[in-house]
């Protein structure tokens, strides 16, 4: 038998206590700078909350109060029109990877759809200024619709097909065994058998896009005043944000803190929201 | 289910008591609420191949891994009893689980190389944990290797990956992996279940020579080949209470005569 | 003599032609017309998926485009040169290149430290209760918005670095190289601790995934040799897992290379290339977020479009490469880490 010196032990048990100190401290430490940002938010954006912000456009600048309003609803038709311009098509992807796609073609079709995700959202609103913004000679909530609806499409389509791939071979077979073909079968099998899922994950994209300011930069580029035209420059509360938060006014700061706790309030139920659906339905 | 004999049964009446190499004393072990293995103590010899067969559900592995402390592993798991190492409780209140594992070393049922490794640096690790380096290890390495039936097939690879081997040399490996820490006693947990016909004979020619230095148990679902390899059996059965051990003798009686109803039946087949 | 006449020969039944249920339509002959709707559904279905390969091309393209007069004025030396003065034309990207190299690997370094740590605490530590919470939480982050993120950052970070940890680093060890220079509460490492708070939820995610996955023999036999907990990751559990923990660092990589606002809120905005931690600086996405509204002639912004397809091109070559290490490891299985 190998002799084990004692030392040889102590030195390896110590080892081991110091790596196991450290791995926990990095396991719980993990979640401070979350509850930092969150604590912040909460004690500067609360208070600052008045129902001005939301009833209010806002004011002349420099001049205090006012709101946000012209942001929220803003953000609402920009939601509006990416989803109604994306999901169409996220859906039809996913509905080709799922079904149609196992192939060598579809594998392609699925790594491309992946590395869409990573592009930066500044790129994707680049690209949007040239291919729609100069032709129009304008910047528009469309543009901005078109860019967050470019956005929602790789994730949306990912999700729809891992929903798709959750519904069961047999109950497809079954309506085949009765004569039913293919297309008719996703429709009104296959689809609606996974539209939980599905609509779960595109709560999650929501969330996710109404977030994003860097893409409207230079597509819907904001408004300081009302709009719910499709054919002008919208604001956008993320993009309101960015601009109060560097702006020189104390009244903008606080405003804008406002508008980050209605934001992440919102975004946090949104994902909240869709994770417990998710445990509800691994039961 | 108690063992017939509070002692620690030795094997066969009449045998000269070889030195033991692990006792068990009135173990019982626990996966949670429900216990696998009751009440049992057997001591196991040295320098022999001990087997241990039952139908499948007995306690075999668990009784197993309790010698090594890898019935703890799991969660939830828990252990009353002593298993004495060279007269020491391993379970013991001072005890390193890890340092037993050094002594008691195990062979697992399907071949674990560690696939990142190659060969040389697969059989090092037990080494090297320890603090080995440079001659030393090499001449360690090699040496379990031939120890292991494996050098001469692997003398010209021995930086290539672990996992290129086929299942019975990588069986082999892990054999080898294990003897270079030099242990008093090498647990087998089904070793051959995953292997083809001509690795499995090779490896039971392995065991009774690796007997010759350590204390060899094996656990099988075979009985031919507990039979063609070991000295000594011992037969388990388990009822509601977890299992317990029927009969203990040398093979040849166990098999051609054993005494136990039970074991008769089981030996002939006649269930299980 | 004739056949033997088995009595009980079998006949074959009669069949009667009426069915009971002769209403149900059927296809005339045995084999449909080849259904032109399942033709029409498939080839539309495969023609939006294809359509997302062009589009990616159709970026690229355009981008290019866009950027020719930059690309033809400069060549390549637009990567190398610090150039930057708009009213004279003259343009080089290096200083951005350079913030985005050093926020992003700076980054990385420290997010993937923190969240392989975390990753191997909720697979090996954490106790069963605590493991779906945390994970959980962890998520949360991601869910933050960049812009909120920036905003923090302005407020909060900022002034932390100015009065708390600047004066602390600068006192302490202002020995290390780069550790320099008044402490400001913008620039380089405000940007390098947002970034890597951001990407934190991707690597733990992934990291977590791959390191379950190991199997439970391979902990098994490292134990069973005598090896302690931190020995059997060490040895066993991390280098099986490593090229899945690689392509997390990597897919973490390709977001901080393209995270904008949070970092144009914190970076400082400078052209000149950072020579300490506390120097503002700027970053290829930034320089756009922050100039392209106010361009001065057509040549700068062709030059800011320059950048963004190197941008471009940059993370699509990451992502890729991330893509494929993940898929290895995972099997193409699912890692749609929604963020």
């Amino acid at each position: 038998m190998i002799a084990i010196s004692a030392a040889d032990r102590r030195r390896r048990s110590i080892i081991d206590t110091i790596a196991t100190g450290l791995i926990v401290a990095a396991g719980i430490g993990v979640i401070v700078p979350l509850f930092a940002i969150l604590i912040f938010i909460f004690f500067k954006g609360l208070p600052a909350l008045s129902l001005d912000l939301f009833t209010q456009n806002p004011g002349p600048t420099g001049v205090p109060g006012g709101g946000v309003k012209n942001a929220i609803v803003g953000s609402l038709v920009l939601l509006l029109l990416a989803m109604a311009m994306g999901l169409p098509l996220a859906i039809a992807a996913g509905i080709y990877l799922a079904e149609y796609g196992r192939s060598r073609l579809g594998f392609a079709i699925r790594f491309v759809v992946d590395v869409l995700a990573g592009i930066p959202s500044i790129t994707i609103g680049i690209f949007v200024y040239t291919v729609i913004v100069l032709p129009m000679g304008r910047f528009s909530a469309f543009a901005g619709g078109v860019a967050l609806a470019l956005i929602m499409l790789p994730i949306v389509a990912r999700v729809t097909e891992e929903m798709l791939l959750l519904v069961p071979q047999i109950t497809r077979e079954a309506a085949y065994a009765l004569g039913v073909p293919k297309w008719r079968t996703i429709i009104t099998v296959v689809v609606p058998g996974a539209a939980s899922g599905i609509i779960t994950g595109i709560v999650l994209a929501a969330a996710r896009v109404a977030g994003e300011a860097a893409p409207l930069l230079f597509t819907a580029l904001g408004n300081n005043f009302y709009s719910r035209d499709v054919l002008r420059p919208i604001d956008a509360l993320p993009l309101r944000i960015f601009t109060y938060a560097t702006g020189p006014f104390d009244y903008q700061h606080e405003q804008a803190w406002a508008s980050a706790f209605v934001l992440v309030m919102l975004v946090l139920a949104l994902s909240v929201l869709a994770r417990a659906a998710i445990q509800r339905r691994a039961r | 289910m108690t063992s017939a004999a509070p002692r620690a049964l030795h094997p066969g009446a009449g045998q000269d008591a070889l030195a033991p190499a692990i006792v068990v004393e009135r173990l019982t072990a626990w996966y949670g609420a429900h216990s696998a293995v009751r009440d049992v103590s057997i001591a196991f010899a040295d320098r022999t191949v001990t087997a241990i067969i039952g139908p499948s559900g007995c306690g075999k592995s668990t009784l197993l891994r309790c010698l090594n402390r890898m019935h703890e592993v799991v969660k939830g798991a828990r252990v009353d009893g002593r298993v004495l190492l060279g007269g020491e409780d391993v379970y013991g209140g001072a005890v390193d689980a890890a340092v037993i594992r050094t002594r008691v070393g195990m062979v697992f049922q399907r071949p674990n190389p560690f696939p990142t490794m190659s060969i040389w640096d697969n059989v090092g690790v037990g080494p090297r944990l320890l603090g080995h380096g440079g001659h030393e290890l090499s001449d360690m390495i090699e040496s379990a290797l031939k120890r292991a039936n494996l050098w001469e097939e692997v003398s010209d690879k021995l930086h290539t990956p672990a996992i290129s081997l086929s299942g019975g040399q990588q069986q082999r490996l892990c054999i080898a992996r294990c003897i270079a820490v030099q242990p008093e006693v090498i647990l087998m947990d089904e070793p051959c279940s995953a292997l083809d016909p001509a690795s499995t004979i090779r490896i039971e020619d392995l065991m009774r020579e690796l007997a010759r230095d350590h204390a060899v148990i094996i656990v099988t679902h075979n009985m031919h080949q507990a039979a063609r390899v070991s000295d000594f059996t011992a037969f388990m059965l388990a009822d509601d209470g977890g299992g317990g051990v029927i009969e203990y003798e040398d093979t040849d009686t166990l098999f051609t005569g054993p005494k136990d109803r039970r074991t008769e039946e089981y030996v002939t087949g006649r269930f299980g | 003599m004739g056949h033997p006449t088995a009595s009980r020969m079998l006949r074959p039944m009669q069949v009667s032609n009426t069915r009971a249920r002769s209403d149900i339509q059927r296809p005339a002959g045995l084999f449909a017309r080849v259904d032109a709707r399942e033709l029409l559904f498939r080839g539309l279905v495969t023609a939006v998926a294809i359509g997302l390969v062009l589009l990616v091309a159709l970026m690229i393209y355009e981008l290019a485009h866009e950027a020719l007069p930059a690309i033809r004025k400069f060549g390549v030396g637009f990567l190398w040169s610090t150039d930057w003065n708009p009213p004279k034309e003259r343009f080089g990207a290096l200083p951005f290149i350079a913030g985005t190299l050093v926020t992003s690997l700076l980054a990385l370094a420290f997010a993937t430290a923190i969240g392989v740590g975390a990753a191997v605490f909720l697979v090996e530590f954490a106790p069963g209760w605590l493991r779906v919470p945390l994970s959980y939480t962890i998520e949360l982050l991601a869910a933050i918005p960049s812009v909120v993120y920036g905003l923090w950052g302005v407020f909060v970070l900022g002034p932390w670095i100015q009065h708390t940890a600047g004066p602390f680093l600068l006192r302490y060890f202002a020995w290390v190289p780069f550790v320099d220079g008044p402490a400001l509460g913008v620039g380089i490492l405000a940007a390098v601790l947002i970034l890597t708070i951001m990407i934190l939820p991707t690597i733990v995610a992934i990291s977590r995934e791959v390191i379950a996955a190991v199997p439970r023999s391979q902990r098994e036999g490292i134990l069973a040799l005598g090896a302690t907990r931190w020995e059997m990751i060490r040895i066993a559990v991390l280098p099986y897992a490593r090229s899945g923990v690689l392509g997390a660092a990597i897919l973490g990589l390709a977001r901080a290379i393209g995270e904008t606002l949070a970092v144009a809120l914190v970076i400082g905005n400078s052209t000149a290339i950072p020579h300490s931690i506390f120097s503002p600086a700027y970053t290829m996405a930034s320089v756009i977020a922050n100039q392209f509204r106010e361009v001065e002639n057509d040549m700068h912004r062709a030059a800011l479009i320059y950048i963004g397809l190197l941008l471009l091109l940059i993370t699509l070559l990451v992502n890729a490469i991330a893509r494929a290490l993940v898929w290895r490891v995972t099997r193409g299985q699912s890692t749609t880490v929604i963020e």
